[in-house]
């Protein structure tokens, strides 16, 4: 074997090797789905939530096995596909560490009372920076826009006290969630 | 001249290693298009060479190998790949 044909195998191979970013998307997409569904159930029936263990319980409890089916998901994904790129270890340990964070969020607004609006705040403020970090490393314009478009709805929503968190949620899961998954699914080199 | 990267299953595990974080016994078997036999005797030379780590663990009571190339590995991957690009211009 000649040197040439040594550096086509090294080329054939690492080319071989391709970017798996679909189940990222999936988990986009599911999250902007769930959390929208909550917040349109939460709106409507919010008579049903008397007390602030009640709002707790909703907004924790749901999320908790939604993380739970999406990590069975991931982790599924992961087995099947036989490889873990430096790119796709690295979106896991920022969304690792956004899980970490929410957790840190839940637990500690528990402790101290906060407020609905700012624990709301805290975790739509991690998950666009979560989002904008994603984006630039995958270099998919529309995951960094969605980012930018929740930090965008929370700077809006402060000047406008009034508007109701449903929307304020909707809004960010939708463009910062759903739409950018979407994209990101149908993307042609994620084929 | 690596000799241990001459040979063409342990090159194609070495450049496909080089390119990812991690990866199982079975994605090597795939892209290598090698013989479980070959490709255990490649990895396991290249194991014993501290070119690559070998991970072992259960999987749903499955037995699930993963590898990752050392910091040795790529250093000696990169020399090679030098080299033979310098013997490909002469």
């Amino acid at each position: 074997m000649d040197t040439k044909e040594h550096i086509e195998i090294i080329n054939q191979m690492i080319n071989k090797t391709k970017e798996q970013l679909r189940p990222f998307s999936l988990n986009l997409i599911f999250w902007g789905a769930l959390i929208s569904i909550m917040s349109i159930i939460y709106f409507n029936l919010l008579h049903l939530f008397e007390t602030d263990m009640h709002h707790i319980l909703f907004w924790t409890i749901i999320p908790f096995f939604g993380a739970v089916f999406m990590t069975n998901y991931n982790i599924k994904m992961g087995r099947e596909i036989g490889y873990e790129t430096h790119l796709s270890r690295t979106i896991k340990i920022i969304w690792s560490i956004f899980g970490i964070a929410w957790l840190f969020i839940i637990l500690l607004s528990a402790i101290q009372g906060f407020a609905g609006a700012t624990i709301q705040f805290l975790i739509l403020f991690t998950s666009a920076i979560c989002l904008l970090i994603s984006g630039i490393l995958i270099k998919f314009l529309p995951v960094t826009l969605g980012g930018a478009s929740i930090l965008l709805i929370l700077t809006l929503s402060s000047l406008i006290p009034e508007i109701s968190y449903t929307y304020v949620n909707l809004f960010s899961l939708s463009l910062g969630f759903t739409i950018p998954g979407l994209f990101l699914y149908f993307h042609k080199s994620n084929e | 001249m690596d000799k241990i990267l001459f040979n063409i299953i342990r090159l194609k595990i070495m450049s496909t290693l080089i390119s990812v974080d991690t990866c199982d016994f079975n994605y090597l078997l795939k892209i290598t298009e090698s013989t479980k036999g070959n490709l255990s005797i490649q990895l396991k030379k290249l194991g014993g060479e501290k070119y690559i780590n070998v991970n072992k663990c259960f999987e749903n009571n499955y037995p699930k190998t993963r590898y990752k190339i050392t910091s040795k590995g790529v250093r000696l991957f990169e020399k090679f790949f030098k080299d033979i690009q310098t013997l490909k211009k002469n």
